[in-house]
């Protein structure tokens, strides 16, 4: 019986690359951003780098805001995060933004560093998909 | 071709809505804030419909909306909201003010053509 896997075995590996596979999807959607620009790859290597380019000002800005506990600012910013990452099918950043959302909205910015440090890392994995996206379009 | 005016502070959404309204055939005009919007609005006679987004610097949409309904010059051009944050409420307003549609972001183009055409 050595070498062969077991039915369960070839379950649980199944199971761990469809796991993968989301958490991929969940960092861009390439599937369904390609569907949003009429399967154009040029058309999605242009919004990547459009949003590649306000990126940094707007992670500069979340940052700022939350250091001076403006959370008008923050809300403002973190919307426009979640719209444009909506747009992206970056469906991890747009969720994390649109928490630090909500939680600008309701004053409570004194929760907010954890899920800035945890959105900082998930755009890191974002611009390293886009970065990647751009070269093929 | 009808001319669209896009106002939406979003630049990713603004590229995106241009390029495939132009695909279509359609003149596209963009305004990056409320203000901008509004002045385009006012200043281009050509404008056939404007694509709005809610939450802009320099005025709500809104306000703008509201603007764009009051001024006798601009009160007639067909206006789509296109808003990642509108709740019923907010979507009674809007149509209340004189919105044609209301549509969610992210953006979904069919919708958008689709009440393009209708509006038009």
């Amino acid at each position: 019986m050595t070498g062969r896997s077991s039915p369960g075995r070839n379950q649980d590996a199944s199971q761990a690359e469809l796991t993968a596979e989301q958490a991929i999807d969940e960092i861009l959607n390439e599937k369904a951003l390609l569907v949003t620009v009429g399967e154009s790859r040029e058309l999605a290597g242009e919004l990547a780098q459009i949003f590649l380019q306000e990126l940094d000002s707007r992670i500069q800005e979340m940052g700022s805001a939350i250091l001076e506990a403006d959370s008008t600012r923050l809300q403002f910013v973190a919307h426009a995060l979640r719209g444009s990452a909506g747009s992206m099918s970056a469906t991890q950043v747009a969720g994390t933004a649109g928490e630090l959302e909500t939680m600008a909205r309701a004053g409570k910015l004194g929760e907010a560093a954890p899920t800035f440090t945890r959105l900082e890392s998930e755009i890191a994995a974002l611009r390293a998909r886009l970065i990647t996206l751009i070269r093929e379009s | 071709m009808p001319t669209v005016l896009v106002v939406d502070d979003d630049r990713v959404v603004s590229h995106l809505v241009a390029t495939l309204l132009r695909e279509k055939g359609y003149k596209v005009l963009t305004a990056f804030d409320a203000v901008q919007g509004l002045m385009q609005a006012k200043r281009q006679p050509s404008i056939d419909a404007i694509v709005l987004d809610v939450n802009m610097p320099g005025g709500s949409g809104e306000d703008t909306l509201k603007k764009i309904k009051m001024n006798s010059n601009t009160s007639n051009i067909p206006v789509i909201i296109l808003s990642g944050s509108i709740d019923a409420e907010g979507q009674d307003r809007v149509r209340a003010l004189g919105a044609d549609a209301v549509l969610s972001k992210p953006l979904v183009p069919e919708e958008l053509l689709t009440a393009l055409t209708a509006a038009l």
